[in-house]
């Protein structure tokens, strides 16, 4: 990890990328915000990114918004996010 | 200078295209021509020519030399042929017993006050003036050579590049013209009258300390050796050309590389470059000197560890330790261990072919390309509205624009052929908007004066656009028919209801953009209805926490005014490297086969599996700044970069440099020893552009090839080196020719499908797509529909970036590119265009430089969150206060320690363009400046080779 303190750790930035993709398709209302925000991830995220981001939730909400925290539960369903988790373990 | 090779009509073809034809008779024979056409044109397509000084088909007729006479029937005296329009049944004669006294009058008076030493002269052989004497059988000068003269003056050799002897000056204004009309800068004059009339440039400057751009336009228009390049001095005049595609900017300019032997004596631009007409900047033009740089490494190279200097191997032993250190790599830590990057400034073939490398040879997808830091997000913006992830024109479109919108991009210095095009047209009369935090060249420059200047606080595009859209809306400026036919009418319906809310009006959001709501309605409204309206944008909107909604926002701008479908209008962004639009369609990004398709969808990736003969993976793989963040964890231990520092190009530098000390094999193919190849462990000797054949796409999805000029200096070319890696690994590829790589791009890319080096000679170049519907590509897209169908509004609502301004770091920091200087600088840096940008420059507002003790000119530390570096200040009002800017050219100062993590939120591109700094006086390089010195120093070290025992 890069020892500068004022920027983001690896998972940090995990979070802001959920977070700021979440804001920025917040417009489409919370529920399909959620859905929008779940399948940019699936077709984007890289499968550690997406095990290390679900490993991270397990001891903290890392801040994540409502948009995001609702996409969290949609992408946990998805055949590509389970198998990235199990991947991860 | 003659234009070798080339004929020259003496006059441009007729301004306004017309059906109209005139038939008149010259010397007894009959020609059809257009109407308009000079009858020294008319002569000149029927092969006759007329003899002229003045005169050049690149500019307008002048009639100042006299050469050109004719006697027309029936017309008094004796007119120019370059003045004069072809008129029905005019009868020309071109050469009679009294033209001729007439024209060898002209050339005694000529050549009675020129150097008479043609035998030793530069020029010998390539001058006009010669060849007219000759042409109009000039035998003595009855006034000879004992009165005054203009001879014996000083010669400039300012520039680096070339150099003007006003005593073999002819007073032709030529280069004057080439200034003014060709590229726009009005640099030179002609100064006093009559005997005294000499050119000047600027105020009777030389040409170095000049605004002369030095572009190369006046040289070439030049007849006589007055203007001529030191090359040409030196080496002598060239005899053999090859035409080729510049490897600098995206604007893609051809050129002929005129060379004497095997030796490369000058770039002189072609005229038939579709994409620059005989018109280059001084990159193209002049600055080649690099490929023959004594920095440049011409043999392969590894090291166990960084810290070590480097041995020089053969490229059997580089080869091999590439293919077996990736091997024992993902053997070690798994297949998704390794990656690459490949180049936007190498061929589409070579591209290609390194994502085939990984992605056939690794077995994954991590790969990707520097547009993901550029214009990422303009491949998801257009691709999500319009359904095609480009530009929609060419570049000749903007001569039939009445309005130009200019949004983050500064085309004047970083496309300069483009800008002068540009310019050309808004002198013409169109109107200029630009938004910019800067006050660019289009704002104010001779004879370019912007309606509208909309210098908006960076971090506000999507504001500043939602506003602009807001008055479009709101006041009925919508191109209704259009969207009802051509877009989806219950999206722009929830779109306009969004843009109208009174909370994204101009005078809502004016304190918050810092732009006053009065420039923003008169913008909004010359955009919407001053015609046909062309948007040209760049990276001061991709590079953005919000840079594909600001790519979103302008597509909805020009569906809601209906500027699709046609010359003159449309959505451009201007890509910045040679072949940064080629390396995007290659299928360089992770998640993205050529021609824009996921990796995850079946039909695509069968039929590469079939075309492979492997199963490839249908996971994204990992995005460049990804790959940083995997190696910190222990995921991500080879990399292999062809053509990119991204050490130096990339934001967050300590982060770079961090995650690539973790990895165990780092592979740079270059021409230098860069930023990058400090923390690599094998260096492939890359060849320039003048070392392979290849295409280079530019923004306009222009395909055009790239000839070999010289052999690859290291041996072979990068296309080469790839396949020594690939077959080294198993893959068995057999490609004898760049031409071989395109028909395999062409049977797996729909867009590509008519592409092939054949038709590409035959029609000169392809703009994409080239397919059944369009077998000789389409110049102008989205003509009748979209690609995706109906154009979609996507609402884009301001999220603001969490880079914020505050106590500690008050100002912002936006940054960009200059003229002369290239990118990260490799180049460009180790060329003579040292002499205008020999380092980058912090630009500081007089408020924002007094409040801090700042003279222009001092030391000053420029400091963020992520870092601190020292460089000179330039104290201007070309910023706006509270605002700052610098370049990137250089990597002593290395402008990307400042930058930050911030990323657009769709493609993960980095937000270069908004970061909160302090500046302050400072008094010496900062402690990483000195530390990463240091570190280059011992880094580039090379191993003396050792002598085998006897």
């Amino acid at each position: 990890m890069s020892d500068q303190p004022d920027m983001m750790s690896n998972t940090e930035r995990l979070a802001y990328m959920a977070n700021r993709i979440a804001c920025n398709l917040a417009i489409e209302g919370p529920e399909q915000a959620a859905r929008s925000t779940a399948e940019h991830i699936v077709k984007f995220w890289e499968s550690r990114m997406i095990a290390r981001f679900f490993a991270a939730l397990e001891t903290s909400d890392m801040g994540l918004n409502d948009i995001a925290r609702a996409a969290v539960a949609i992408l946990r369903e998805k055949p590509r996010v389970k198998a990235a988790i199990a991947a991860g373990r | 200078m003659a234009w070798i090779g080339e004929y020259d009509f003496g006059t441009p073809a007729p301004a306004l295209v017309t059906d109209r034809m005139v038939t008149l008779t010259i010397d007894g024979q009959d020609i059809r021509v257009p109407e308009g056409t000079s009858v020294m044109r008319a002569a000149a397509l029927m092969g006759t020519s007329i003899p002229k000084l003045c005169a050049t088909d690149n500019m307008a007729s002048f009639g100042s030399c006299r050469l050109c006479l004719v006697q027309i029937e029936g017309r008094g005296g004796f007119p120019a042929s370059c003045t004069t329009p072809v008129a029905e049944g005019m009868v020309v004669h071109t050469q009679n017993e009294r033209l001729a006294q007439l024209r060898r009058g002209v050339m005694e008076l000529y050549i009675s006050d020129h150097p008479l030493d043609c035998l030793t002269c530069a020029a010998n052989g390539d001058c006009e003036l010669q060849d007219m004497a000759g042409a109009v059988g000039l035998r003595d000068v009855r006034y000879g050579y004992d009165g005054a003269t203009n001879m014996g003056q000083v010669k400039d050799h300012s520039n680096p590049y070339f150099d003007f002897d006003p005593s073999k000056c002819i007073v032709c204004s030529r280069c004057v013209r080439a200034c003014d009309e060709v590229q726009g800068t009005f640099a030179l004059t002609i100064q006093a009258r009559g005997f005294g009339s000499k050119v000047a440039a600027s105020q009777d400057e030389d040409f170095l300390a000049s605004e002369c751009v030095s572009c190369g336009a006046c040289v070439q228009a030049c007849p006589t050796a007055s203007l001529i390049e030191k090359a040409v001095v030196e080496v002598g005049t060239p005899e053999h050309a090859v035409v080729t595609t510049c490897g600098y900017c995206g604007v893609g300019c051809t050129f002929r590389a005129e060379m004497r032997g095997e030796e490369l004596v000058r770039m002189v631009p072609w005229k038939d470059g579709k994409a620059n007409h005989g018109h280059s900047c001084v990159k193209g033009r002049f600055a080649w000197g690099y490929a023959n740089h004594e920095d440049r490494i011409l043999k392969p190279m590894i090291r166990k560890s960084i810290d070590e200097p480097w041995n020089e191997v053969s490229w059997e032993e580089a080869i091999a330790y590439t293919a077996s250190e990736f091997k024992r790599i993902q053997a070690k830590y798994g297949r998704l261990s390794v990656g690459g990057l490949t180049s936007s400034r190498c061929t589409n073939e070579e591209t290609f072919l390194v994502q085939k490398l990984i992605r056939q040879g690794f077995g994954n997808n991590n790969v990707d390309t520097c547009a993901r830091v550029c214009h990422s997000p303009t491949g998801y913006g257009l691709n999500a509205t319009l359904g095609t992830s480009a530009g929609t024109q060419e570049f000749d479109s903007v001569m039939h624009a009445d309005v130009i919108m200019v949004i983050g991009a500064n085309p004047t210095d970083a496309h300069p052929v483009f800008g002068s095009l540009m310019k050309k047209r808004i002198r013409e009369g169109a109107k200029v908007i630009v938004i910019d935090p800067r006050a660019t060249d289009l704002v104010r420059s001779p004879h370019i004066d912007a309606a509208y200047h909309l210098p908006l606080r960076p971090g506000t595009n999507v504001v500043v656009l939602t506003a602009l859209a807001h008055v479009i809306v709101t006041e009925g400026l919508v191109n209704e028919a259009f969207v009802r036919d051509r877009c989806d009418w219950d999206e722009f319906k929830e779109w306009a209801k969004f843009v109208s809310d009174p909370s994204r009006s101009p005078e809502a959001v004016a304190a918050l953009c810092r732009v006053p709501a009065a420039t923003i309605r008169g913008a909004a409204r010359l955009y919407a209805t001053g015609g046909n309206a062309a948007i040209y944008y760049g990276l001061g909107i991709t590079e953005h926490s919000q840079g594909s909604s600001a790519v979103i926002a302008i597509a909805n701008l020009a569906m809601a005014t209906g500027n699709f479908g046609r010359e003159g209008v449309g959505v451009n962004p201007l890509r910045g490297q040679n072949n940064v639009q080629g390396s995007s369609d290659m299928g360089s990004f992770p998640h993205e086969f050529s021609g824009y398709r996921h990796v995850a969808g079946d039909e695509t990736r069968h039929l590469f599996e079939a075309e492979w003969g492997v199963k490839l993976d249908p996971e994204p793989g990992l995005r460049v700044n990804n790959m940083f963040d995997e190696a910190l964890e222990g995921g991500f231990k080879g990399l292999f970069v062809q053509g990119e520092d991204v050490m130096q190009s990339d934001p967050n530098t300590h982060h770079v440099a961090a995650a690539l000390r973790e990895m165990e094999c780092v592979v740079v193919q270059d021409l230098f020893l860069n930023e990058t190849a400090s923390f690599a462990h094998v260096f492939l000797p890359g060849s320039t552009f003048l070392e392979k054949d290849g295409t280079f796409t530019n923004s306009e999805r222009r395909i055009q090839l790239v000839r070999e000029v010289i052999k690859p200096r290291s041996g072979y070319a990068d296309w080469e080196i790839v396949q020594l890696v690939a077959n080294a690994m198993g893959l068995g590829w057999s490609y004898t020719h760049p031409s071989q790589i395109m028909d395999e791009i062409a049977r797996l890319t729909p867009t590509f499908a008519k592409v092939s080096f054949d038709a590409i000679e035959r029609l000169g170049s392809i703009q994409w797509p080239a397919n059944e519907q369009n077998p000789d590509g389409m110049p102008t897209m989205h003509v009748g529909t979209f690609t995706r169908g109906k154009g979609k509004f996507v609402v884009t609502e301001y999220v603001a970036t969490d880079e914020k301004s505050g106590p500690r770091f008050p100002l912002l920091l936006t940054t960009g590119r200059i003229l002369s200087q290239y990118n990260v600088g490799a180049q460009t840096r180790r060329t003579a265009n040292m002499a205008w940008h020999p380092e980058d420059v912090l630009e500081i507002h007089p408020h924002d430089a007094e409040d801090r003790g700042i003279r222009d000119g001092d030391l000053v530390s420029l400091k963020s969150r992520a870092g601190e570096t020292t460089l000179r200040a330039d104290v201007t009002e070309r910023v706006a206060p509270g605002v700052v800017y610098t370049t990137f050219h250089h990597p002593e100062t290395q402008a990307n320690l400042i930058t930050t993590d911030y990323t657009d939120w769709a493609t993960d591109c980095p937000e270069y363009k908004v970061t909160a700094v302090q500046v302050a006086a400072a008094n010496g390089p900062s402690q990483w400046q000195i530390e990463h010195r240091e570190h280059n120093r011992r880094s580039r070290r090379i191993a003396e080779p050792l002598e085998a025992a006897e």
